[in-house]
C-alpha cells in the first residue's frame, strides 16, 4: 500500500449516533470506527439499518444525534469549504443507482468531475468518463439516459459515477445487488484495485462472498445497532450464532489469515447470547 | 426538441434581449413623451387655498398641457405658496403680465389650472411671481387686457350664444336709423324723395322692436343666473362678457332713444315750411343749425358705430374659439358678424357724411364711452 | 380534543417556519448564485427555456385576445359616453397592472409548477437529490435556486412580452376588424402609461415568480419516499401557489391605490 496515499485516506467514525425517522427509530446509539485506508464491511439483513448507517456516515441523512467524524473532524459542523472538499474526496454508491433520470449516461458520470474540477475540458471529461464506464464493466452508449439502462447497468453506471473522481473514501450501499456475477467480478477486481490505492471503503451489504474477498473489518448490525465490528478474524471468532444466512456462509467459510491490527472491542454482550435476546423494540 | 436543447442558450438569450430591448423601449419612448429628459422652467405663484392645486397638477393653455404644479406650501401669511414649472417648449409664452386661475367646472367635473399669457413684454425669468386671476394684481390685468384670455367654452358658449339674437335685433334697430338718418340727410340735402311719413313709419318700427329686444336681454340674464347659481367664480369672468354684451346692447338702445328724440326734432323742423326755407337758403343757419346741436347726433353715431364695433369684436372672439368645438354655432355667429359689419358700414357712411360732421375730435369721444363702459361692467 | 388542536398548531408553526426556512436558504444561496460560476447555470438556462420560452405562445394568444377585445369593445362602447379616453386607461390597467402579471403568474403555475414539483418529487424518491448531496451539490443550490431565478426571470420576461401582446399585438389584430391609426393609439396609450404602473407589474410578476417557485420547489421537496406523493405535490403546488398569488395581488395592488 503507498503510503502517501494511506495518509489521505480519512478515517470515519460514528459516535453515540441515534437516528429515527418519524417515530421509527433506525439507528440506535452507532458506535463505530472506520479505519483509515481499510475496506470495512457491515453485514445486516434488510431492514437492519445498514443503508441508514452509510448515509449518516456520509451525512446524507442528519442523524438526531451523535457526531460524524471524518478525519476527526465533525461532518455535521462542516463549513461549505470542507464539505466541498470532503465531497470531493469521497463517492457513494446508493442501492438503487440514484442516478440522474434527466441526463444522460455521460453527464451522470462526469457530474463529480465538473463539480470538483470545473476548469477540465470537456475532451478531458469525456475521455475519464468513458474510461471509467469501461472499467467497470458497462459497454452501452454513453448518451443513453439511465431509463434505457437495465438495473444491472444502472448500478454499474452508480459505481463509475462515485469512482470517476477516485476518491479517498469510498461508500458503497449493497455494491453488487442487482449484478450478474461476471459484472461482480468486475467490480471485485476495481474494490481491490481500490484498496491496493490505500481508499477508505465501506460497504453494506448482505452479500458473503464480497465481505469475504475485501473485508478487512467485519461489521453486524441488526435493528440499527451494531453487535460486532473489528477484524474480521476477530469478529468471525467472536459471532458464535449465524446471526443471518450471509453470517452463516461466512463461518462456514472459516477464519483468514489473521488480522493486520485489532480493532478496540465494542463491548457488546448481545452477540454471545442467543439471537431472541438481539431483538428490540424498534416501534 | 433537440433543437431547442442544443441552441437554449442562443433562443433564451434572444427571449431575454427581446424583452428588454421592447421594456427599454417603451420606457424611452414614456420618457420622451412624458417629458422626463426636458428641462422645466419653475416659477411661484400665491393662492388662496390648496385645493384643487395638488402637485402634479396639470397647468392648461387652451387645452394642452404646459406645465404642472410642483411644490404646495402654506406660508405665514396664511396663504399657500406654489412653485409650479412650465415645459421649455412652452417657455416663452411666460411673459410680463402672465396670469394663473383655478377654474372649477360649473357641472362638477373637476377642475383645470388654466395658464393665461401676457399679452406683450418681455419672457420671465425662471422663479418670477405669477399673480393668479383673483388676486389684485392678477384683477388689475385682466382689467387692462394685459393677458390673452380666452372665451370660454361649452356651457357658457351656449349663454353667449342666446345673445345672439338680441344682437340681430340691435342690429335691426341701427340699421332702421341709419337708414332713417341717411334720408333725413338726403331730404335736407335736397335730394329727398321718400315720403317723411314713411321714414317715422320705420322710425316707429325699430323703436317697437326695442321692448321684445329687452326681454331677450333679460331673459337671458335670467339664464345665466340659473346656470350661475352655486358657481358663481367661475362663471364670474364670462358671466362679465355676456353683461359686458348686454350693457352694450342697452347703452345702444338707450342711444337710439335719442336719436329717435332727436329725429323727431328734426321731423318737427322739417315739418315747418316756414323755418325749413329760410334756414335751407340762409348760408349762416341753414342745415348747420338743424344740425348743430352741440354734436349731439354725430356723438350718438360714433357712439352706435362704435359699439357695433364691439360687438363685431366680441362675436368674432367667441367665433375663433367655437369653430373647434361647435361649429354650428359659430357659423351662425358668423352670419350675425357679417349682417352687423354691413350696419356697421352704412354707419360709416352715415358719420363720414360732410353734412352732420361737426369736426369733433371722434377719438377722444371713443375713449371716453369705452373706458366707462368697462368700468360699469366690472361694478357689476 | 385540546391536544389534538395543540398539536395541530404546533406542526402548522413548525412546517410554516421550516417553509420559512427554506425561502431564506433559497435567498441565501441566490445570492452565491452569482458569485460563483456554477454547473447550474444550464439548468438555469433550461429552466427559462421551459418555464419561459415555451410558455410564449399560450401567453401572446391570451395577450391578444385580452387587448383585441378590451379595443374592439373601448372603442365602440366608451365614445357613447364621451370616455373615449378611458379605454387607454382600461388597457393598462387590465393588461399591464392587473391581468398581464396574473394571467402569467396562473400560466407558468400551471405549466412549470407542477413540472418543478414532481420532478422534484420523483427526484426525492428515486434518492436523486441524495445523489446531489453525495458529488457535493447542494440540492438547493443546485436544483432550487436555477429554478428560483429560472421561474422570476420568465416571470418578469413574460410580463413584458404579455405587455407587448396585449397592447401592440391586439392592436394590430383589431385593424382587420375596425382600422384605427397607430399613432392616436400609441399616443393615447403613452399619455395614460405611467411609470407606476409599469412598475406596479413588474413587482407583481417578480412576486408571482418568487411564489411560483418557492412552492413549487417546496412542495417537491415535501415528497418522502412514496411515489404516490408525487402527484399530491404537484396539486398542492398548484393550489397554493394559485392562493398566495391571488393574496399577494390583492396587497400589492391595494399598496398601489391606498
Amino acid at each position: 500500500m503507498p503510503e502517501a496515499r494511506r495518509n489521505q485516506a480519512p478515517a470515519l467514525e460514528l459516535k453515540e449516533v441515534f437516528y429515527s425517522s418519524g417515530d421509527y427509530l433506525i439507528l440506535d446509539d452507532i458506535r463505530v470506527l472506520f479505519p483509515a485506508g481499510q475496506c470495512s464491511v457491515i453485514l445486516g439483513q434488510a431492514g437492519s439499518g445498514k443503508s441508514s448507517l452509510l448515509k449518516a456516515a456520509a451525512g446524507l441523512v442528519i442523524p438526531q444525534r451523535g457526531q460524524i467524524l471524518v478525519a476527526g473532524q465533525r461532518l455535521l459542523n462542516f463549513n461549505f469549504r470542507q464539505e466541498q472538499d470532503f465531497r470531493a474526496s469521497s463517492g457513494f454508491v446508493f442501492q438503487d443507482s440514484a442516478l440522474w433520470q434527466d441526463t444522460t449516461i455521460l453527464n451522470n458520470v462526469a457530474m463529480p468531475l465538473r463539480v470538483h474540477n470545473p476548469k477540465l475540458d470537456q475532451k478531458t471529461v469525456y475521455n475519464t468518463v468513458s474510461a471509467i464506464l469501461r472499467k467497470v464493466g458497462y459497454s452501452e452508449d454513453m448518451m443513453l439516459r439511465p431509463a434505457d439502462l437495465s438495473t444491472g447497468e444502472q448500478k454499474l453506471v452508480s459505481i463509475a459515477r462515485a469512482i470517476v473522481h477516485e476518491p479517498a473514501l469510498l461508500l458503497m450501499d449493497d455494491p453488487v445487488s442487482a449484478l450478474d456475477e461476471d459484472a461482480a467480478d468486475h467490480i471485485s477486481s476495481i474494490l481491490e484495485e481500490l484498496k491496493k490505492k490505500g481508499t477508505t471503503i465501506v460497504i453494506a451489504t448482505n452479500n458473503s462472498e464480497l465481505a469475504y474477498r475485501h473485508a478487512d473489518n467485519l461489521g453486524v448490525i441488526k435493528n440499527g445497532r451494531i453487535l460486532a465490528f473489528g477484524c474480521y478474524d476477530d469478529v468471525l471468532g467472536k459471532v458464535e450464532f449465524a446471526l443471518s444466512g450471509s453470517m452463516a456462509r461466512l463461518l462456514a467459510r472459516g477464519k483468514r489469515s489473521g488480522c493486520a491490527d485489532h480493532l478496540p472491542d465494542i463491548d457488546n454482550p448481545e452477540i454471545m447470547e442467543s439471537p431472541q435476546a438481539g431483538q428490540r423494540s424498534t416501534t | 426538441m433537440k433543437f431547442k436543447i442544443k441552441f437554449a442558450d442562443q433562443i433564451v438569450g434572444l427571449f431575454i434581449l427581446i424583452s428588454l430591448v421592447a421594456f427599454s423601449g417603451i420606457i424611452i419612448i414614456m420618457g420622451i413623451n412624458q417629458r422626463w429628459f426636458a428641462k422645466n422652467y419653475y416659477f411661484k405663484s400665491e393662492f388662496n387655498s390648496s385645493a384643487s392645486i395638488a402637485p402634479g397638477t396639470g397647468i392648461q393653455m387652451r387645452g394642452f398641457q404646459i406645465g404642472k404644479i410642483d411644490k404646495v406650501t402654506l406660508n405665514d401669511e396664511n396663504k399657500v405658496d406654489v412653485e409650479f414649472y412650465i415645459y421649455d417648449t412652452y417657455y416663452h409664452k411666460v411673459k410680463k403680465s402672465s396670469l394663473l386661475e383655478l377654474s372649477v367646472s360649473p357641472i362638477g367635473l373637476g377642475s383645470a389650472l388654466l395658464f393665461h399669457p401676457g399679452r406683450e413684454g418681455d419672457v420671465l425669468e425662471e422663479w418670477s411671481f405669477i399673480p393668479t386671476a383673483d388676486s389684485i394684481e392678477g384683477q388689475s390685468i385682466i382689467e387692462q387686457e394685459l393677458a390673452d384670455i380666452p372665451v370660454k367654452d361649452d356651457t357658457i358658449t351656449r349663454l353667449l350664444s342666446n345673445v345672439n339674437p338680441v344682437l340681430e335685433n340691435v342690429n335691426r334697430t341701427l340699421v332702421a336709423v341709419t337708414r332713417t338718418l341717411t334720408e333725413v340727410n338726403r331730404a335736407i340735402s335736397g335730394q329727398g324723395s321718400g315720403p317723411l311719413t314713411g321714414i317715422i313709419g320705420d322710425i316707429n318700427d325699430a323703436t317697437s322692436k326695442l321692448p321684445a329686444t329687452m326681454d331677450n336681454v333679460n331673459s337671458v340674464v335670467d339664464s345665466v343666473d340659473e346656470v350661475v347659481i352655486g358657481v358663481q367664480d367661475r362663471v364670474a369672468v364670462l358671466l362679465d362678457q355676456v353683461e359686458e354684451l348686454l350693457q352694450a346692447t342697452q347703452t345702444t338702445v338707450a342711444n337710439v332713444n335719442g336719436i329717435t328724440g332727436n329725429l323727431e326734432e328734426t321731423t318737427d323742423a322739417l315739418r315747418d315750411p316756414t323755418g325749413l326755407i329760410p334756414k335751407l337758403l340762409d348760408p349762416q343757419g341753414s342745415l348747420k343749425t338743424i344740425l348743430d346741436d352741440d354734436d349731439a347726433l354725430f356723438n350718438r353715431i360714433i357712439s352706435i358705430t362704435d359699439d357695433v364695433e364691439r360687438s363685431v369684436r366680441n362675436i368674432q372672439q367667441i367665433i375663433s374659439s367655437l369653430n373647434s368645438e361647435v361649429p354650428k354655432i359659430a357659423s351662425v355667429l358668423n352670419e350675425t358678424k357679417s349682417a352687423i359689419e354691413k350696419a356697421q358700414d352704412v354707419l360709416e357712411g352715415v358719420k363720414n357724411n360732410p353734412l352732420i360732421r361737426g369736426g369733433v375730435p371722434e377719438r377722444a369721444v371713443q375713449e371716453s364711452l369705452y373706458n366707462s363702459m368697462r368700468e360699469g361692467s366690472f361694478d357689476e | 380534543m385540546l391536544e389534538t388542536i395543540g398539536r395541530a398548531v404546533r406542526t402548522r408553526i413548525q412546517s410554516l417556519l421550516y417553509a420559512l426556512g427554506f425561502f431564506f436558504n433559497v435567498l441565501k444561496e441566490t445570492t452565491r448564485f452569482f458569485r460563483r460560476k456554477q454547473v447550474a447555470f444550464k439548468v438555469l438556462i433550461l429552466q427559462i427555456l421551459f418555464t419561459g420560452y415555451e410558455a410564449l405562445t399560450i401567453n401572446a394568444i391570451m395577450a391578444v385576445s385580452i387587448g383585441a377585445a378590451l379595443i374592439v369593445i373601448g372603442s365602440s362602447l366608451l365614445p357613447q359616453f364621451g370616455q373615449s379616453q378611458l379605454m387607454y386607461s382600461i388597457l393598462i390597467i387590465v393588461i399591464t397592472s392587473e391581468l398581464g402579471p396574473l394571467l402569467t403568474a396562473f400560466v407558468i403555475t400551471a405549466r412549470s409548477g407542477t413540472a418543478i414539483a414532481t420532478q422534484l418529487g420523483s427526484m426525492v424518491v428515486n434518492h436523486e437529490i441524495e445523489a446531489y448531496i453525495a458529488v457535493g451539490l447542494n440540492p438547493i443550490s443546485y436544483l432550487v435556486v436555477p429554478r428560483f431565478i429560472g421561474v422570476v426571470v420568465s416571470m418578469l420576461v413574460l410580463t413584458v412580452y404579455f405587455n407587448l401582446f396585449g397592447l401592440l399585438g391586439s392592436f394590430i389584430v383589431v385593424q382587420v376588424i375596425r382600422p384605427m391609426a397607430l399613432s392616436e393609439y400609441l399616443g393615447g396609450l403613452l399619455a395614460t402609461l405611467k411609470v407606476s404602473d409599469l412598475i406596479s407589474g413588474l413587482t407583481k410578476a417578480f412576486i408571482f415568480g418568487v411564489i411560483v417557485s418557492v412552492v413549487s420547489t417546496y412542495q417537491g421537496f415535501s415528497v418522502n419516499r412514496s411515489s404516490t406523493e408525487i402527484p399530491v405535490a404537484g396539486i398542492r403546488a398548484v393550489g397554493q401557489s394559485f392562493m398566495l398569488i391571488i393574496i399577494a395581488d390583492v396587497i400589492v395592488t391595494l399598496i398601489q391605490y391606498a
